[in-house]
């Protein structure tokens, strides 16, 4: 089972020079980043509200296995977690 | 520092899949310090010739290839059949690779419906010596069957593709457009590479120059589509990653494959191919003696001997005697003409005009080859180029940068048949029309675009047609001064509309034939350039335009149809059949006063090239007297110049504003027949060789270089060229500067003088007949539309006004088309709406049997639709049965007549009806003939014109020059020359003749709305007289009805 927000639930995250996220802050505690095993972007949906999302799938030291995601507008969402 | 050439990248030539144009992808890979980049459309080669000009004048290397689409075995699930080909990268590695690539597109194209090109394997496997092969994206054989878990056939497509192409040529595709499966596919593809022992390459199959350039592509993708942006998630990208991006970016993406990446360079650096762009000097590739076809000589003769034979022949009989002069040029041009090896061609050209002439079809040469003395006296051409003083090195000199180039016209109704004779003489293999590519322009981008943003379509059309422009470009300002439209411009989605216009303005969206041009080869065609289906079942046309042709050395043939011939023909035709003497147009005098005369008094309306209103009002103030001014006239008065109200510099010489003066007295014996001013090329090339000493092909080149606005660069190094020739030849430095500042500045302006001759000659022909046999040349007129300026309705006002008779239709009498009938034209039943081919065949055949003796007995016997009946009736071709239209129109109500079927009961129930009234029948006969037979439409309202104190075209003769008028007439022509800087010009018309209209821009935007959609309108303004030109500068307008 996953767990999915829609909108997704907005994390702090911290990123290397390239953009690439190291660590984010969710449910109280630092989930540091062990490995990504995906990277993936969309970008559409100009013609009416912008849409672009940055996704990333990776794999947390606590654990976590989950999807986060870079908006539009550089903030970051948790979207999705793998139990 | 990373090394990355893109390999992939597909131009807006791709057809709606690519955003941008060739020129802003280079420029882009210049900016990312790219020295090579590849063009890679989709089953084409369609942008290559400008892709690779444009590169070389970037100092970039252009690789040529296409992505091509493999056939795909079996039905593909949701696909339609034929649909979901693979895709397949090709680059050309030499000239072989470049054949190859024209033999795979052609027959990718060939063996398809138009649109949809699809490549057997096996046709692929047999042309792929000099071909890089890359395997494409993610619709590439392997990567398709890698992305659905099919390792196998992943394996075996490889090892087909790595055999037939040669291990060392076969690459594996990496590509990374960030999307979720790209990195393990990745990862198989190099598995695989490795697995088959080849190499593997990044690309970033590149659809548009930088990342904004997204948005287009999304909504070309929409257009190809027919779709909406909302309705098309599956068909576009996901991201906006497949911009040119540097070599920074992609080392980044592909960081775990370097080699992906230093691959590129070393495939960029096998590949070569110089296609001949005759301005980069390189050695020609497609020698064209080699690629000329062979042509059938009588045994024992070469080529030149029997064309040289031909020309001596013609030549006597041309001038009688042989004079020195004669010898003189036809020896010089014979020399040259074997010394470059295009004896073949000539014959050719001569063989397609006898063709013509032995089956009554009219053939003459215009362009530069009226140049030529020999083009004259094989009758490939009507003026006599030493009478007229042109210049053979226009058309042809030994060192010349291109090809000369023969068009010829025939008479357009039967220019079919000398087609279908060439191909039948060379074979279809060896022959092809050029292809003209369509772009997009203000109106289909409004449409298009606007629909893939979903607006809806009602609205568009309204938009599109409220357009005056042709440039998408200036949408925003034209919608700006639109007052429905105005406030628009501050909504997301019109902002979009017009930013998208803008961008998309001058794409390419499909291919159709040139009007004429055909290219004739040596070698089969296939080798040389890709051929695809024209949109004309059976025809065959190259992927290159006609510029590509020339700039690929290849000769081409313009063969055109050109309606004044075949006016003149059927007018010939006419006064033959009418028993008058059919005069010998090729022997006619040509200082006819009476032509002058109409030409002096702007009489020319049916006229070729003499009739526009550009014309008619410049024609009072050149008062042409000779040949000569004919031909000066046609080189000047062209939409633009005159029209921009810069009245040519010549036209003020002319009359006597400005004086006649040289800036060299070398000069004189050049431009003395144009009073000082240079008019023509041919003064061009003279000048650059007398005073500077330019070489034939030389000056030749300057002229090219003038007329095509080449780059600065080449500018600059011929005006130091130029100025150190004459400075060499004792002209003072500044002079010659002044010359060359001249030189350029008329380029613009520069017209080819043994055209504007050949053109000329068709225009005195044409007068000439309006002149000595009316009634045949409007009849001809009339049977030739659309043809020229104006529409029939002015056409019959015309004859009316000269005299001749227009019948209306008549069922027992008329034909198809317009015949001489009772001492005047008997309008034709092709000008009756709703009768249609068909009924007009029934209607003849029926007649065979006999006239029609009466309503009942014609709709027995002809079983026309009701409607057409009554179209019939209405504009009197049953008026000889003298009964009122009204009546008859009551009669066939009462018939109980079905199309088509005989079942027919008549009863007579007595009813008298009224006749029309001539109001009536005037609004018939314009609404169902197009034109008015019993009398222009403005008659009907003189009397209340009169009262309202508004002139008439007749009127206004008897008026002061700058006095305040009011003028009413039908719109016949309205005009917005893009030189014109907002001016419209409207021509109206009444019972009485012509007035022309100046509109200044302010005046438009102001009474935009009667001046472009009202049929009649008022118009008040001041009257302007210069000599017999009479013109109305509009202050204001309505429509006739309104008040003000």
């Amino acid at each position: 089972m996953t767990r999915l927000w829609r909108k997704g639930q907005e994390v702090e995250v911290m990123v290397d020079g390239s953009g690439t996220p190291l660590a984010f802050e969710w449910n109280g505690r630092v989930h540091h980043i062990v490995s990504i095993s995906k990277h993936w972007r969309v970008h559409d949906g100009w013609w009416r509200r912008e849409v672009w999302r940055d996704y990333f799938k990776l794999e947390a030291d606590s654990g976590l296995l989950c999807i986060i995601y870079q908006g539009l507008k550089g903030n970051w969402y948790l979207q999705r977690i793998y139990d | 520092m990373y090394d990355y050439v893109e390999l992939h990248c597909h131009t807006n030539y791709s057809l709606l899949d690519g955003a941008s144009h060739p020129e802003n992808l280079l420029d882009q890979a210049k900016a990312l310090g790219m020295d090579s980049l590849a063009i890679t459309d989709h089953d084409g080669l369609y942008g290559v010739v400008r892709f690779y000009r444009a590169a070389r004048e970037r100092g970039i290397k252009p690789i040529i290839g296409a992505e091509l689409t493999l056939h795909r075995p079996g039905p593909v699930e949701g696909l339609a059949e034929g649909e979901g080909g693979y895709h397949l990268v090709l680059l050309a590695k030499d000239q072989t690779g470049y054949s190859n690539l024209c033999r795979l597109i052609s027959h990718a194209q060939l063996s398809h419906s138009k649109g949809n090109a699809s490549l057997q394997f096996e046709a692929l496997k047999k042309h792929t010596e000099g071909l890089f092969c890359l395997s494409g994206c993610r619709k590439g054989e392997i990567a398709s069957h890698l992305l659905a878990e099919r390792g196998k056939e992943a394996l075996e497509a490889g090892e087909r593709y790595a055999r037939v192409f040669g291990k060392e040529n076969f690459w594996i595709e990496l590509q990374n457009h960030l999307l979720p499966e790209d990195q393990r596919l990745i990862a198989e593809l190099v598995d695989l590479a490795q697995h088959l022992g080849v190499g593997y390459v990044a690309t970033n199959n590149a659809h548009y120059a930088e990342r904004s350039g997204h948005r287009l592509q999304d909504v070309l993708v929409c257009i190809k589509n027919r779709t909406t942006l909302d309705d098309s998630a599956g068909l576009r990208y996901a991201n906006s990653e497949y911009y040119l991006k540097s070599a920074e970016e992609m080392a980044e993406l592909f960081a775990d494959y370097p080699e992906a990446i230093a691959n590129t360079r070393a495939i960029a650096e096998q590949c070569s191919v110089d296609l001949d762009l005759t301005a980069c000097r390189l050695p020609r590739v497609i020698d064209i003696t080699r690629n000329l076809p062979d042509f059938p000589v009588p045994e024992g003769e070469t080529p030149f001997r029997y064309l040289c034979k031909l020309c001596w022949e013609g030549a006597r009989s041309k001038y009688g005697t042989i004079t020195d002069a004669v010898r003189r040029q036809l020896d010089h041009e014979l020399r040259m003409i074997d010394k470059v090896g295009l004896a073949g061609y000539f014959l050719i050209v001569w063989d397609i005009v006898r063709f013509a002439r032995e089956h009554g079809i009219l053939a003459q040469g215009r362009g530069s080859a009226a140049n030529s003395i020999v083009a004259y006296v094989l009758d490939i051409t009507k003026v006599d180029p030493l009478r007229h003083n042109l210049l053979f090195e226009r058309f042809l000199s030994e060192d010349a940068h291109t090809m000369p180039d023969i068009d010829v016209d025939f008479s357009a109704s039967r220019r079919d048949e000398v087609i279908r004779y060439v191909y039948e003489k060379y074979g279809e293999q060896y022959t092809g029309m050029v292809a003209n590519v369509v772009t997009f322009r203000a109106r289909s981008a409004v449409r298009d675009v606007g629909k893939a943003l979903g607006f809806p379509l009602p609205l568009l059309d309204k938009v599109a047609k409220s357009l005056d422009t042709c440039q998408a470009e200036s949408l925003k300002d034209e919608l700006a001064g639109i007052e429905d439209f105005a406030d628009k411009a501050k909504y997301l989605p019109w902002q979009q509309l017009i930013e998208l216009c803008r961008k998309i303005d001058g794409f390419p969206r499909h291919l159709s034939i040139h009007v004429g041009g055909m290219i004739i080869t040596g070698s089969p065609l296939i080798d040389l350039v890709p051929l695809e289906r024209a949109t004309m079942p059976g025809r065959v046309v190259t992927q290159f335009n006609k510029d590509d042709i020339e700039d690929l050395g290849l000769i081409k043939i313009d063969l055109l149809g050109l309606r004044a011939l075949s006016l003149i023909q059927e007018a010939l035709e006419l006064i033959k059949e009418h028993g008058g003497i059919e005069p010998d147009l090729e022997s006619i005098p040509l200082d006819d006063p009476v032509v002058f005369d109409m030409l002096c008094r702007a009489d020319t309306i049916g006229a070729f090239q003499v009739e526009s209103r550009a014309q008619a009002q410049t024609l009072p103030k050149m008062r042409p007297r000779r040949f000569e001014d004919i031909v000066v006239e046609i080189a000047i008065i062209r939409p633009g110049p005159i029209q921009g109200n810069m009245v040519h510099p010549y036209l003020r010489r002319r009359q006597g504003l400005e004086r006649v003066e040289y800036l060299h007295p070398k000069l004189k014996p050049i431009l003395e027949e144009t009073l000082g001013v240079v008019v023509f090329q041919e003064q061009v090339i003279r000048i650059a060789m007398a005073i500077a000493g330019f070489a034939p092909g030389e000056a030749d080149h300057l002229r090219r270089a003038m007329s095509r606005h080449r780059s600065e660069f080449e500018m600059e190094k011929l005006r130091e060229r130029f100025i150190e020739g004459a400075v060499g030849n004792g002209v003072d430095e500044q002079i010659a500067k002044e010359m060359f500042r001249q030189l350029a500045g008329f380029a613009s302006y520069g017209f080819c003088k043994s055209h504007a001759a050949a053109f000329a000659k068709t225009a005195y022909d044409t007068l000439y007949l309006k002149a000595h046999f009316p009634t045949e040349f409007y009849c001809a007129l009339l049977n030739n539309q659309p043809m020229g300026f104006y529409s029939p309705e002015v056409i019959v006002g015309d004859a009316r006004r000269h005299g001749v008779r227009v019948l209306p239709v008549h069922v027992n009498r008329s034909h198809a088309r317009c015949i001489l009938d009772d001492g005047g034209i008997r309008l034709g039943f092709s000008y009756v709406h709703g009768l249609g081919k068909a009924g007009i065949a029934r209607l003849e055949e029926a007649r065979e049997d006999g006239r029609f003796k009466w309503l009942r007995d014609f709709c027995r016997r002809t079983r026309l639709s009701r409607k057409a009946v009554e179209n019939l009736i209405m504009v009197g071709a049953m008026d000889y049965w003298r009964r009122p239209r009204r009546q008859l129109l009551w009669e066939l109500g009462k018939l109980r007549y079905e199309e088509e079927e005989l079942d027919l009961v008549f009863h007579d129930d007595g009813a008298k009806l009224p006749g029309l009234s001539k109001a009536e029948k005037i609004g018939i006969e314009y609404s169902v003939l197009g034109l008015p037979v019993s009398d222009q439409v403005m008659a009907l309202y003189r009397p209340w014109l009169k009262k309202m104190g508004i002139l008439s075209s007749l009127d206004l003769k008897d008026r002061k020059d700058k006095k305040k008028v009011k003028v009413a007439g039908l719109v016949v022509v309205r005009q917005a020359p893009p030189t014109a800087k907002g001016h419209v010009f409207i021509t109206l018309e009444d019972e009485y003749g012509l007035v022309n209209v100046i509109v200044r821009p302010d005046v438009y935007e102001r009474f935009r709305h009667s001046l472009r959609d009202a049929p009649l309108i008022t118009v008040e303004g001041i009257l302007q007289k210069q000599g017999e030109v009479v013109s109305v500068l509009a202050q204001r307008a309505v429509g006739l009805t309104t008040q003000w």
